[in-house]
């Protein structure tokens, strides 16, 4: 055991004079070795600095080996640090399986200390152990407790325990405005889809007019008695979000007035030339008044009443 | 070829010690010598070497004793 916790350094100084054993003679060089062009000995590691100087100064060329088992023999003949390294490993090997910090991931402020909150209920704390939450069911707990979260999970990185909270996405909250009218037009198509319709095919409707109700009835309750002794219903309503396709018929017109019927077709081609825009339909009509003829052009299209 | 062994003290101030093989441990009290089958261990004081080679080596300094083990 002994021979194996060796701590000795084998020095070898080639082209030396002998005598440099006299300079090192009281660090007690052992199994020295002599022979046409080398000294070799050992010594013990803990000389070796001082001897290294020493030798450098004889020998051109010295080689220094140390056994592989250099520093276990240093530990061995240093007990004290050997016992206090043995206490760091294992104090090391023990903070190793810690879990000093949580980390939540994925939300902020108040959420996260409610996922905090949760963890904490579930036993999910620092200066744990980290096989206790490798094998907990804290996800779990997060996904069920809290409405917010859709999806938890737990990861352990070194000595901190990441908590990852996917949020439930929240859709945006639809708009609870009635659909009105971009245009004078008359109605030619009504679709709901949700709300109530205000207006039905046929009816000419104004700008700022409302076309779908953003409200629905979900039922009805007595009112006072009319003129005739029946009692009045009136409807019970309830918010909801105006959806629907609403087109019409809109128009634009001009109109001049000539004097005899030979100038009515000019009038009608010179009109319809100054009628600009989208119109794909077009319609003329005359009326004759004391004096001259009122020659009108209209042209119109139909298109969705609500401008978004 | 390897010289013979021998010891050879000089008063008590120098040792030659002939056909030596290793020198196993030197220090200023204390001198073994590895020679053959045998251990020759020289005591004294101040103790150093005069001459080292191949064959012999000549210790000098106050010797106290030489014995073989």
């Amino acid at each position: 055991m002994k021979r194996f916790f060796n701590p000795s350094v084998r020095f070898t100084v080639h082209d030396a004079d002998p005598t440099l054993l006299n300079r090192i003679r009281e660090f007690g060089p052992k199994d020295i070795a002599i022979d046409d062009s080398k000294i070799s000995f050992s010594i013990h590691h803990i000389h070796k600095r001082k001897v290294s100087q020493i030798v450098r100064n004889y020998g051109p060329e010295v080689v220094v080996k140390g056994s592989i088992l250099t520093p276990v023999a240093y530990l061995y003949s240093n007990r004290r640090l050997a016992a206090l390294l043995c206490v760091a490993v294992i104090v090391f090997a023990l903070l190793n399986t810690m879990v000093f910090r949580i980390e939540v991931i994925g939300v902020e402020g108040d959420e996260q200390n409610q996922v905090r909150q949760v963890l904490d209920d579930n036993g999910i704390r620092t200066l744990t152990r980290r096989s206790v939450h490798r094998d907990s069911d804290a996800a779990l707990a997060l996904m069920e407790s809290l409405e917010f979260v859709a999806h938890a999970s737990t990861r352990i990185r070194g000595n901190t325990l990441q908590v990852l909270v996917h949020r439930t996405p929240v859709p945006p909250p639809l708009p609870t405005t009635d659909l009105v009218s971009s245009f004078d037009a008359v109605v030619t198509q009504v679709v709901v889809l949700s709300g109530t319709a205000m207006v039905r095919v046929g009816d000419p409707v104004r700008v700022g007019q409302t076309l779908i109700s953003a409200t629905f009835q979900v039922g009805t309750t007595v009112g006072p008695m009319d003129e005739f002794g029946f009692f009045t219903y009136i409807p019970i309503t309830a918010p909801t979000t105006a959806l629907g396709i609403v087109q019409g018929r809109v128009s634009t017109s001009l109109a001049m007035m000539v004097n005899s019927p030979e100038e009515v077709t000019v009038a009608e081609a010179a009109l319809r030339s100054q009628i600009t825009g989208e119109w794909t339909d077009f319609a003329a009509h005359t009326t004759e008044i004391p004096g001259g003829i009122i020659v009108e052009v209209v042209g119109s299209r139909i298109t969705d009443l609500v401008i978004q | 070829m390897q010289a013979p062994f021998f010891i050879n003290q000089t008063g008590t101030t120098r040792v030659t010690v002939g056909g030596i093989r290793l020198l196993l441990e030197f220090s200023p009290t204390e001198v073994r010598v590895k020679v053959r089958n045998k251990t020759v261990l020289i005591m004294g004081e101040n103790l150093t070497i005069e001459r080292f080679d191949a064959n012999e080596i000549v210790i000098i300094g106050k010797i106290h004793s030489t014995q073989t083990e």
